[in-house]
């Protein structure tokens, strides 16, 4: 018979079921808005569909707006039907999970949001027996992190019967010193241990896949050094434009939104040190590491490692898009950068002078986020005598996160026919064909670890700090230069400048 | 006679004409087909059955387990056959440009022959992947070419509830699980809702400390006779309350209804957890005199299979249950 822990479930089954979730309150602001309505209300409606989430369960979402239970909860409904991917809308479900949606109108800057959030929370706490537990998750403008998270200390609400979590987005500062600062005053109220910041990629099913195809095989780590890695490449390029977030994105640029965080990050993720065991904070302390052992560019350095672009109008496809600074709410001068690339080297044993590229950009020739790592060269071209050579391709393993999530590995076979001639092959692994399973979204799976007080593909900040050192460089730099903007055509695959930066080192960029 | 080399030869022309079939449709033809297999999946079954159930069984198990899926029909004849044809088992993911698709095999032999089956089917097994083997027929247990058909899986799923005698399949299992080999057991998937229910209703710690004050549990059955999944049910339930040093034996009590129609735990006769089928799929769980009702799947084939499949190793829970669900099944005999 097994020997249980004590107050261990004798029941609970991790072979067969999921841990069931506790019962808890989750707390939205800015609830009106894009993310909630987008990401949020579908991944937990989703969770309520595959039952994971407890019958004491209950959301209360936040916003100016004045609106009814009722109504919120028809809001709701539309836009889960409008966003819900892969997975059908179940009536019966929904009815019982809007059971537990309500709504309270209110303003985060004003204190007496914070005491209705009090009273309302100890009444849907009765009601649902959420038993104590709630999850605050700022949906809302960054500047209003602060402020809300004091607001809720204020009125004591960061601490009570059960467990409080904060979960907050991205951007967590626009520089360094902002990112301490907004720290600081979140420390104030939440310890770190209860403080969840969110990094949509760590979620991804793919992302997490590289760790098991690390540290899960034994094929792969011997060879997962500069001895045998001759450069990785990193890219996440988007087809679309601003759509619309111009305004938003002209203060962010691709630089902050992108590299800073979500690349960094599975930079990280390939490059890191095993961890001794799969706990959140072992986790997150190799990435950390690794993270702090990203050489930091030095200001002369910047124009020989780094690259921004903007991208100009195009005629793409029959028809003739703008470019960004044509873009609604775009200042036409703006020297906000679309494309960002860099040249990253990670300054220990494992990875010394392997060059990292990383690259990122709006309105490139498709959408498409990988990772390929690309071995050095057979030492010596055995088939070279046979007027070969331009043939010896060295072996790629490109981990694939989208669209169509898998890896493949490049090598050379021979032609079937009488001479010795190679042509490069692709062996695919496709992450669809090989599991029919649906895979949760990045958003099902962080709520869910939120919930559990799993915080290992959540972001600590010692993490968001060396983020920020590794690009602030070259963001200093940036904002003292005068780029000429445009530099790339919508469709293209960047600024040319982003080649020579490769081509110094003897390397180009893939075309994924 | 059929030769492996044969079926093979079949299997590669298969690819092959699916990849000129796709070329010269202009829609996939950027697209192509992509070959996925997991595991080499044989299931035996007799020709009696009907092969369109079965085979929408098998290719719904494709979609999440790709395979090379081998179907051997028994047919209850004294003459020497074996017969095999092979096909393809294809679908177009929602949303994706590419045919999946995963290779088929029937083979349609005698009793008089199967002696020969292993022979056949073993070159078939794709190589460095798992066997399973799925017996949907009892009979084949007692038959003489068993050890042989066995030996070539890697892990064997049978279903007690289809045996006639509780005790005879109770016994056949024990004897597998001795060995090396992954063994399985329909019935036992087929509670799993059951169980994760009992496992969520003590979730917090208050109701785990409260286990050992429990004087009586009992498991209602509505069959004449306890089947194997009310047996695995008592059984686990005793295991699980012996882990936390509670000595109260589980009851098997007749009741109205379904195979199983409730799990009730009490003190002294009050009712403190009842989790009870209440008609349609649905069950109605009680604790603390709190209500709630969720909904059970029908327990299909297709779910028990698609449960075992993901499963790769020795299931600790259910290697516990089965002596002691022997025991239920002698006592009940």
């Amino acid at each position: 018979m097994v020997n249980l822990m004590a107050g261990e479930n004798p029941f609970h089954d991790p072979l067969r079921f999921e841990r069931k979730v506790p019962e808890c309150a989750v707390v939205i602001f800015g609830a009106n808005g894009d993310l909630t309505k987008r990401k949020l209300m579908p991944a937990l409606y989703r969770l309520a569909f595959e039952r994971r989430l407890s019958p004491g369960f209950a959301v209360i979402g936040i916003s100016r707006t004045a609106m009814s239970d009722d109504q919120f909860r028809e809001k709701m409904r539309e836009s889960v039907q409008k966003f819900l991917e892969d997975s059908p809308f179940d009536e019966n479900v929904w009815t019982s999970f809007a059971q537990g949606l309500f709504y309270m109108a209110g303003n985060v800057d004003d204190a007496k949001c914070y005491s209705d959030l009090k009273t309302c929370l100890e009444g849907v706490e009765k009601q649902r027996r959420t038993g104590g537990n709630v999850l605050f998750y700022l949906s809302t403008q960054p500047s209003q992190y602060g402020p809300t998270a004091t607001g809720l200390g204020s009125v004591g609400l960061n601490k009570g019967d059960g467990w409080r979590r904060l979960v907050v987005e991205k951007p967590f500062g626009h520089d360094l010193a902002s990112s301490r600062e907004l720290s600081t005053t979140l420390h104030k109220v939440f310890v770190e241990e209860d403080l969840y910041r969110i990094d949509h990629y760590l979620g991804k099913e793919t992302v997490q896949n590289i760790l098991a195809l690390r540290f899960g095989n034994g094929i792969f780590e011997p060879l997962w050094n500069r001895r045998y890695i001759n450069h990785v490449q990193i890219t996440a390029a988007e087809s679309i434009g601003v759509e619309g977030r111009g305004a938003y994105y002209q203060e962010a640029g691709a630089l902050r939104d992108m590299i800073q965080n979500h690349l960094l990050q599975v930079m990280a993720t390939v490059t890191m040190e095993p961890s001794a065991t799969f706990q959140p904070n072992t986790v997150r302390d190799e990435r950390a590491k690794l993270l702090r052992s990203v050489r930091v560019m030095r200001h002369d350095e910047v124009a020989k490692y780094a690259v921004a672009g903007q991208y100009g109008p195009a005629r793409l496809g029959g028809e003739n898009v703008p470019g960004f600074r044509q873009e609604q709410g775009v200042d036409p001068q703006s020297q906000t950068d679309t494309y960002a690339a860099g040249t990253f080297f990670i300054d220990n044993w494992r990875w010394a002078k392997v060059p990292i590229y990383i690259r990122s950009g709006k309105r490139l020739p498709k959408r498409v986020t990988e990772i390929s790592i690309q071995f050095n060269e057979a030492p010596h071209a055995v088939f070279g005598g046979n007027g070969l050579a331009e043939m010896a391709v060295p072996n790629l393993l490109t981990l694939r996160i989208q669209p169509e999530e898998g890896v493949s590995l490049k090598f050379l076979s021979k032609r079937p026919g009488t001479g010795m001639t190679l042509r490069p092959v692709s062996m695919d692994f496709n992450y669809g064909s090989s599991f029919g399973e649906r895979s949760p979204s990045a958003y099902e799976t962080l709520l869910l670890d939120a919930i559990t007080g799993d915080a290992t593909l959540y972001t600590r900040q010692d993490m968001v700090e060396a983020s920020w050192a590794v690009v602030e460089p070259i963001l200093e730099v940036w904002q003292n230069s005068r780029f000429n903007f445009p530099n790339y055509a919508s469709g293209s695959w960047g600024p040319a400048a982003s080649d020579v930066m490769l081509a110094q080192h003897g390397h180009v960029w893939r075309k994924p | 006679m059929v030769r492996p080399e044969t079926i093979l030869k079949e299997l590669s022309k298969l690819w092959v004409d699916l990849g000129h079939e796709d070329q010269q449709d202009s829609v996939a033809a950027s697209s192509g087909v992509l070959r996925a297999c997991a595991m080499t999946f044989i299931t035996i079954a007799d020709e009696s059955e009907d092969p369109t159930n079965l085979g929408e069984t098998v290719a719904m198990l494709m979609k999440e387990h790709p395979s090379r899926s081998v179907l051997i029909r028994l047919r209850p004849s004294g003459e020497e056959l074996i017969e095999s044809r092979v096909f393809a088992q294809c679908w177009m993911p929602f949303g994706q440009h590419r045919q999946i698709c995963c290779e088929q095999i029937e083979i349609t032999a005698s009793l008089a022959s199967l002696d020969d089956v292993p022979g056949v089917v073993l070159p078939l097994a794709v190589p460095d992947l798992p066997v399973i083997l799925w017996s949907r027929s009892p009979r084949l247990f007692d038959l003489p070419a068993f050890p042989k058909i066995a030996a070539m899986c890697d892990k064997l799923i049978l279903d007690t509830g289809a045996f006639t005698y509780g005790v005879h399949a109770f016994d056949l299992l024990s004897a597998q699980l001795k060995g090396e080999r992954l063994v399985a057991d329909l019935a036992w998937s087929r509670i799993t809702r059951w169980r994760e229910t009992v496992s969520q209703v003590f979730v917090n710690q208050e109701c785990i400390d409260a286990l050992p004050t429990f004087t009586r549990v009992v498991v209602e059955y509505g069959t004449e006779k306890p089947k194997p999944e009310a047996m695995y049910l008592a059984a686990w339930l005793q295991n699980c309350l012996q882990s936390v040093g509670s000595t109260t034996h589980v009851d098997l009590v007749k009741s109205e209804g379904s195979t199983i129609e409730a799990i009730t735990l009490s003190v002294g006769g009050t009712c403190d957890v009842s989790i009870r089928a209440v008609g349609e799929g649905a069950v109605e769980v009680t604790a603390n005199r709190l209500s709630t009702k969720t909904f059970f799947s029908e327990p299909t084939d297709y779910l028990a299979l698609l449960e075992e499949l993901s499963i790769t190793r020795r299931d600790p829970a259910f290697d516990a249950a089965v002596p002691v669900a022997r025991e239920y099944a002698w006592q009940i005999q």
